[in-house]
């Protein structure tokens, strides 16, 4: 009947450097050794009663080992993470204590931890003539059940003779009273209430201090949730129950269908007959999104419904449907101008960002959850927003949590699409100043998923992230130069001439990844296909038509467009864009049409052509002819990479960017894209060096994100 | 030595360990053996031989001489009583049968001289550990002592079952092992024990998942029947009493016969109050007699006696002042009886040990008396708990003052803390009203991560003294009676002496070797008593560091003292399963109470009358005995027991007819008591199933017998232990609840109660810490 066995006995001695031990020795040490165990534990045990505990800490153990003038055991005591026993290798019955290295350091150098929290009385009437008045004092804590003991651990209850086993059931006895008195208090609301408690709790204790009470309520040792009686009429209840089930019924037909085209199909198309029978609602439906858009009763079910909220996303992760009449719900109850959100923020806040960035969404990888994706970020900034002012730590939180995810290598691409259209969502300001300055790093790891050989669904989500990338930077940088248009600062001619419209942003990903199949497929970079100009056009179709298709520009063209790769074509490119910069050349409106329509069959520099300040004005050329050119041949795509090497020299293109500008200090045309885009954020970054980091980062798609200078002019006005 | 000496000498040696079947193996291969001429193979055979072996015998040839029997028992029993604590009551069921078998050894070696020395010595120790002699041990002992010589030892029909028996013996496995490895290490000298325990003990090792449990259940059953009683102990007679007239005179001599004063002492404050009730209502019946001979009845309508007095008095004439005097008796006699507050039991002497208590004293306490209410099972206490938060688990004890406005503290940062109530009170309060606060709103003072905050915001409450001095945890704390003197006990093995005023350490006792596990101050003052780690109990004077008795004799740690409240008692409870009650004047054991108790003792209270004792045990039992007869009265069945250690016990003030009792599992439980004074076959009829007794239940169970207290007046007068004993012999069935039924059981928030205690009006008050995680129970 001893616990500790000789080989125990030898292990130990072998951790202590006695190597030599007889087996006979150990089997006469380990008795021994028990007893005096047993001796020791024994003495805790009566310090511990004394103490007024039924739980043996290690300052017990220290105690009894004094008391028998032992050396007390240093280093366990004050540390209440259990020690953690490793299976010594080759004994199966062995186990030690990891003993971690800390350095002295650390210890001597580390904060002082808190003070505690000063003792004192309260008191309270227990019960008054032998009646327990139900008051806050007298509820029962509700406490989670204690977790089931591990078998091995009982031996050491044996000690105890019968009072182990006494004290065991000791606990369980008590819960189960306290249930009992719940449940005489509360009557059948009870039963609702108990689900609603934690809620109702936290709104009530955590009151103004932080949305995110239920989160740190767990880590806050002393912390008592009391358990706040919630009724709930018996019509709300019905209400509740109706609400939930017409939610569910309406996702259920869907779900069939979804299933039911599955047996025999693929899942990809089931998906999305899925979602696209998600999307139409029921007429009942219907009816509840506006009850909730409108209804001041919600504010009474938002415990439940906030509750719905998350089981539903929790339970509902493969199934799209669910998720977008999750996201309905919430923003149904956002616009409702007479319930109050805030004590359910810390409920709501994962579910949708879960919505937003969990690693798989739907019933298949390949079905379209970028959508609920968006949606969700769009949600979870429209509460940031709208929070932001009370609780002005949410925004913060939220988007550092985004940004984690970003950053977490480990998360799929999907996640961190999410992220990705989370910032976005929250601002341009929070685009500038948490994606930015990441941008370059983070395309440099996504660079191999999107140049990937094989063409495949982790290319295709490369391709969204880096399209959604391309969104939130464009439209970040965007946001930033029409401010500083209105404020006047800013030279136009930094702006891409001849665009006439900006891309819907939902599009932006599929054309981005259109173009960059169009680079898989040459393995360089090119020229992308500009912005439709039409004044660009016009004066091209004039120059055609002038010299009757002979002129000495259309030759130079012709010449171009026949051998991109050719040294002469490149020189001829650069002349063209010498005189098409410079304003005063006579030609330079002709090099610009030429280039322009170079541009269009994907030949050129890649340096965005430089538009002349002033020059550029909508209404001086009057729109004639129509698009007559063909889009160029398949074949006029190839770059030269010369080209790509001479002009994507950061310092050049900088310099030549900043030629235009308010010809700020050369020196800063030294700072890398990193280092350019680590400041956007402020206030005074120079934006064409932005413009130009994007540029050398993203690639020259960006440029299409820009404003076109009609608008600036526009403005300016 | 020739090979057939060997044989002989191995016979023997065979016979002296008791090993039969070895034996008869060993004489049929001896005889079926030839007889062959010394050879090589024979040689080699004692080659084999293990060398100790031969050395076993031979010492075993050498010392086969009576002294070994006795010198080993010496050994054993020292053993047993060293070992363990929890292995140590199935251990020591092994003493009795082993002495006995050694006994008769030693007759059967013609050692008489002796077997009479190893007799009285293991009657002295029986004597000296458990106070006396249970009646099986006591008639074992007596034919035992018939025993002197070879001859009556073959005549003798008790010696020769014992021969032909085994005694069964139930050892928990680890015990046993502990048994064989005491034995087999003892080398030769323990030879003679272990044929004993080979040949004449049946030792049933009980295997089971619950090692020690079952053993130690089945022990404590064991026990029960040893003791002759029924789990109710209602019939149980003392030990020795009723067996066959003792021989001799020591079996006579037990401790729980010792003659013990048990009543109150003269002239204390119970006591003098009645008196002054009795001098003012008879002033007044003689006034309103006065006012009736004078022609105005209905002047004295106002008191009830007064009334009697003036309804007798009808004939207003010259007999005026006789009938008079006759009412003035009759509403002496009826205050008597229906004082709710009076004390039973005749008085005794004040001793000349203990000092009076000071006027001041005397005076609050007659006021407190005076506005005391009255508490019973049909009107219950109100009860104040007094939560400490943020404690932790580091709240070892606490006491309070008369009427709970000062609190004393100590915690296992070894510091003792004097808690001002009305000053925190008032500190509180004002927090409150300058900072509002939702969870205010809800509701007063509020038990929560908010409000605790909130205090702790304020560097220092006001209120608090904290009281440094000792070294290691303290474990107890008490105040004496004047409410002037703190005393604490602490882990480092002194106690230690404040004034209540000004929180400064008056004085060291250093006594104590080991920790003080608990002290307790004498009703009178001046004295006070502590036990602790060492199995001592002192009892000490505050004017002299060293102790002035001690209380030697418990088996293990004494864990709670208290004080008899005629002060020249003292009680201790001990983890050995034992409560003793000692005679502070001599400082010798008067009272050995066991049986009964599943667990070791946490905590006592003597009930006001002095009469009873009730004990708590780390099970969650409470067990109350009558400490005139010693014979326990009664014990709470499981169910209605707590579920963790009972940390502390009170008798309600005056009466005594409620017992609280607060422990580990967060409740307050309370307790009537019908064994004062009440006929018990008026309660026991109305009593409520304790087990599944809500508060409700037994509130209206005990509602349903109303009359049961009031409507026995006479009885009170009787007292003492024939009132007791009359009560006794009514049959107690667990059923029904008993003597003890429970009346209440509150719950509290989340805090196990450290101490309760009635104020000295009746108000109960609890103090524990706020556990958020609930019972450590593990």
């Amino acid at each position: 009947m001893s616990f500790i066995t000789p080989a125990a006995v030898k292990a130990i001695a072998l951790s202590v450097d006695v190597t030599r031990l007889t087996e006979d020795a150990a089997k006469a040490l380990a008795p021994d050794v028990e007893y005096r165990l047993r001796e020791i534990i024994q003495d805790a045990l009566k310090f511990a009663r004394h103490c007024k505990r039924t739980k043996l800490t290690t300052q017990d153990i220290n105690n009894a080992m004094r008391l028998r003038n032992l050396e007390p055991l240093h280093g366990f005591l004050g540390n209440n993470d259990p020690a953690k026993f490793v299976r010594a290798t080759g004994h199966p019955d062995v186990y030690f204590v990891r003993d971690a290295m800390v350095p002295l350091e650390q210890i001597t150098y580390a904060p002082l931890p808190k003070a505690p929290n000063h003792t004192t009385v309260m008191p309270h009437w227990l019960f008054i003539d032998g009646v327990q008045p139900q008051t806050e004092e007298n509820a029962a804590v509700e406490r989670p059940p204690p977790p089931a003991k591990r078998p091995r651990l009982t031996a050491a209850g044996a000690m105890r003779g019968p009072s182990g086993a006494a004290q065991c059931s000791a606990p369980a006895g008590g819960t189960l009273g306290q249930q009992d008195g719940a449940g005489g208090r509360g009557r059948r609301a009870a039963a609702v209430a108990t689900a609603a408690a934690t809620p109702g709790t936290t709104a009530e204790v955590g009151g103004p201090a932080s949305p995110d009470a239920g989160g740190t309520t767990g880590s806050v040792s002393e912390r008592v949730q009391l358990p706040v009686q919630h009724i709930l009429s018996d019509e709300m209840q019905r209400l509740l129950e109706q609400i939930k089930q017409i939610l569910a019924t309406a996702a259920g037909p869907a779900a069939g269908g979804g299933e039911g085209a599955l047996w025999g199909d693929l899942g990809e198309p089931a998906g999305a007959s899925a979602a696209a029978a998600s999307l139409v609602l029921t007429p009942m439906q219907r009816a509840i999104l506006v009850t909730m858009q409108t209804d001041p009763g919600m504010q009474q079910l938002l415990p439940y419904l906030a509750k719905y909220v998350c089981d539903d996303v929790a339970a509902g992760l493969r199934h799209l449907p669910r998720l977008h009449m999750v996201l309905r719900v919430v923003q149904a109850l956002l616009l409702n101008a007479s319930v109050h959100l805030e004590p359910y923020l810390h409920q709501l806040m994962p579910p949708l960002l879960t919505c937003c960035m969990a690693k798989a969404l739907g019933p298949s990888p390949t079905c379209d959850h970028w959508r609920l994706r968006d949606s969700a970020a769009a949600l979870v900034a429209q509460l940031c927003g709208r929070f932001g002012e009370p609780f002005y730590s949410l925004k913060v939180k939220v988007s550092k949590q985004l940004l984690r995810a970003l950053l977490d290598g480990s998360k799929p691409l999907t996640s961190h699409y999410g992220a990705v259209v989370g910032l976005a969502a929250l601002g341009h300001a929070t685009v500038r100043l948490l994606l930015l300055p990441q941008l370059e790093p983070y395309l440099a790891k996504l660079q191999p998923a999107l140049e990937a050989r094989k063409e495949g669904l982790r290319q295709y989500e490369a391709t969204r992230v880096y399209g959604a990338l391309l969104t939130a930077a464009g439209a970040a940088t965007y946001d930033k130069l029409v401010g500083a248009a209105a404020d006047g600062l800013l030279p136009v001619h930094l702006f891409r001439a001849g665009r006439t419209h900006l891309n819907v942003p939902a599009l932006a990903g599929s054309s981005t990844s259109q173009a960059q199949t169009q680079q898989q497929q040459q393995s360089s970079t090119t020229v992308p296909p500009p912005h439709p100009n039409p004044e660009l056009e016009a004066l091209w179709e004039q120059l055609r038509s002038q010299n009757g298709g002979a002129g000495p520009l259309v030759q130079v063209f012709n010449v171009i467009v026949a051998d991109p790769a050719a040294p002469t074509a490149r020189s001829q490119l650069e002349q063209l864009r010498g005189s098409a910069a410079d304003p005063s050349q006579p030609s330079h409106k002709a090099a610009q049409a030429l280039l322009y329509q170079l541009a269009k069959r994907g030949v050129g520099l890649p340096t965005p052509p430089q538009v002349p300040q002033g020059k550029v004005n909508g209404a001086a050329v009057p729109a004639s002819g129509s698009r007559s050119q063909s889009s160029g041949g398949g074949g006029a795509n190839a770059t030269n990479s010369n080209a790509k090497a001479g002009t994507r020299t950061p310092t050049g293109t900088a310099m030549t960017l900043k030629a235009g500008n308010s010809g700020g200090g050369s020196g800063c045309g030294t700072r890398s894209a990193r280092a350019i885009l680590a400041e956007s954020w402020r206030e005074d970054a120079d934006p064409g060096e932005v413009v130009w980091a994007l540029t050398e980062v993203l690639g020259p798609p960006v440029l299409a994100w820009l404003p076109q200078p009609p608008v600036l002019a526009a403005m300016n006005i | 030595m020739r090979d057939a000496d060997w044989d002989q000498l191995f016979l023997q040696f065979i016979r002296k360990r008791g090993l039969r079947d070895v034996e008869t193996a060993f004489t049929r291969y001896v005889r079926t053996q030839p007889q062959e001429p010394e050879d090589g193979m024979s040689v080699s055979q004692h080659a084999e031989v293990p060398q100790n072996f031969i050395e076993e015998l031979a010492t075993f040839a050498v010392e086969n001489d009576a002294s070994v029997y006795t010198d080993t028992y010496e050994c054993l029993a020292t053993w047993v009583d060293n070992s363990l604590d929890v292995y140590r009551p199935e251990l020591r069921k092994l003493l009795h049968p082993v002495f006995v078998r050694c006994y008769l050894q030693l007759v059967e070696q013609d050692a008489a001289a002796t077997a009479a020395t190893l007799l009285s010595r293991y009657r002295a120790r029986l004597l000296n550990s458990q106070g006396g002699l249970r009646r099986s041990v006591a008639t074992d002992l007596q034919q035992l002592a018939a025993i002197t010589s070879r001859h009556s030892l073959r005549s003798s029909p008790f010696a020769t079952s014992l021969a032909t028996s085994k005694a069964p013996v139930a050892l928990s496995p680890f015990a046993h092992e502990l048994l064989m490895r005491f034995l087999h290490n003892g080398g030769s000298r323990m030879l003679p024990l272990l044929a004993i325990v080979n040949s004449y003990i049946d030792l049933q090792v009980l295997e089971g998942a619950a090692r020690g449990t079952a053993a130690a259940a089945a022990a404590a059953a064991e026990e029960e029947l040893e003791d002759g009683e029924g789990p109710w102990g209602a019939e149980g007679e003392p030990v020795g009493d009723t067996g066959p007239a003792p021989a001799d005179a020591a079996t006579a001599v037990l401790v729980n016969r010792t003659e013990i004063k048990l009543g109150l002492l003269q002239g204390n404050i119970d006591d003098l109050y009645r008196d002054q009730q009795e001098k003012q209502r008879a002033e007044e019946a003689v006034t309103a007699a006065a006012a009736a001979a004078a022609g105005d009845g209905a002047g004295a309508a106002g008191q009830p006696a007064g009334a009697t007095a003036a309804d007798s008095l009808e004939p207003p004439t010259k007999k005026a002042k006789k009938a008079a005097e006759k009412a003035a008796a009759a509403a002496a006699a009826a205050a008597a009886a229906s004082r709710p507050g009076q004390v039973r039991g005749e008085r005794i002497e004040h001793p000349t040990f203990l000092p009076r208590l000071p006027e001041e004293v005397v005076a609050v306490g007659l006021r407190d008396i005076a506005a005391r209410a009255s508490v019973s099972a049909s009107s219950p206490p109100s009860c104040a708990f007094f939560t400490f938060v943020n404690a932790k688990q580091t709240l070892t004890a606490c006491a309070f003052n008369r009427d709970g406005s000062k609190i004393v503290a100590g915690f296992t940062d070894s510091s003792v803390r004097l808690y001002d109530m009305p000053t925190i009170s008032a500190h509180h309060a004002q927090l409150r009203r300058y900072r509002p606060r939702p969870v205010v709103a809800n509701g007063g003072a509020v038990v929560d991560g908010a409000a605790v905050a909130t205090v702790d915001d304020e560097a220092e409450t006001p209120g608090i003294s904290i009281l440094y001095g000792h070294v290691a945890a303290v474990h107890a704390v008490d105040m004496t009676v004047d409410q002037r003197l703190v005393l604490s006990g602490s882990s480092d093995g002194t106690i230690r002496v404040w004034g209540a005023e000004f929180g400064s350490c008056l004085a060291v006792y250093p006594g104590h070797v080991f920790p003080v596990w608990d002290v307790a101050c004498c009703p009178m003052g001046h004295w006070f008593a502590s036990g602790g780690a060492d199995r001592v109990a002192r009892l000490w004077v505050t004017e002299r560091t060293a102790p002035l008795r001690l209380l030697v004799g418990h088996g293990t740690d004494v864990d709670v003292v208290r004080w008899h409240p005629n002060g020249t008692l003292v009680a201790t409870a001990s983890a050995d399963r034992t409560l003793r009650l000692w005679d502070v004047r001599e400082g010798k054991c008067v009272r050995y109470l066991s049986g009964g108790l599943y667990g070791s003792p946490t905590s006592m209270a003597l009930s006001p009358d002095g009469l009873h004792l009730a004990a708590g045990t780390d099970e969650g039992q409470v067990v109350v005995w009558d400490l005139g007869t010693a014979r326990r009265r009664a014990a709470s069945p499981p169910a209605a027991s707590h579920s963790g250690p009972v940390w502390s016990l009170s008798y309600s003030q005056g009466d005594g007819t409620l017992l609280a009792s607060g422990g580990a599992d967060e409740t307050v439980r309370l307790w009537r008591n019908d064994l004062g004074g009440v006929a018990p076959g008026i309660s026991s009829g109305g009593g409520v199933d304790a087990g599944s007794a809500s508060p409700l239940q037994a509130k209206s169970g005990a509602a349903g017998g109303p009359g049961v207290r009031p409507a026995s007046p006479a009885e009170g007068g009787k007292g003492g232990a024939l009132g007791v004993d009359g009560a006794g012999r009514v049959p107690c069935t667990p059923g029904n609840g008993g003597p003890y039924g429970q009346v209440g059981r509150y719950r509290t928030k989340s805090s196990p109660v450290v101490t309760l205690q009635f104020s000295s009006r009746n108000l109960l008050l609890a103090a524990g810490p706020f556990h958020r995680r609930g019972p450590i129970t593990g």
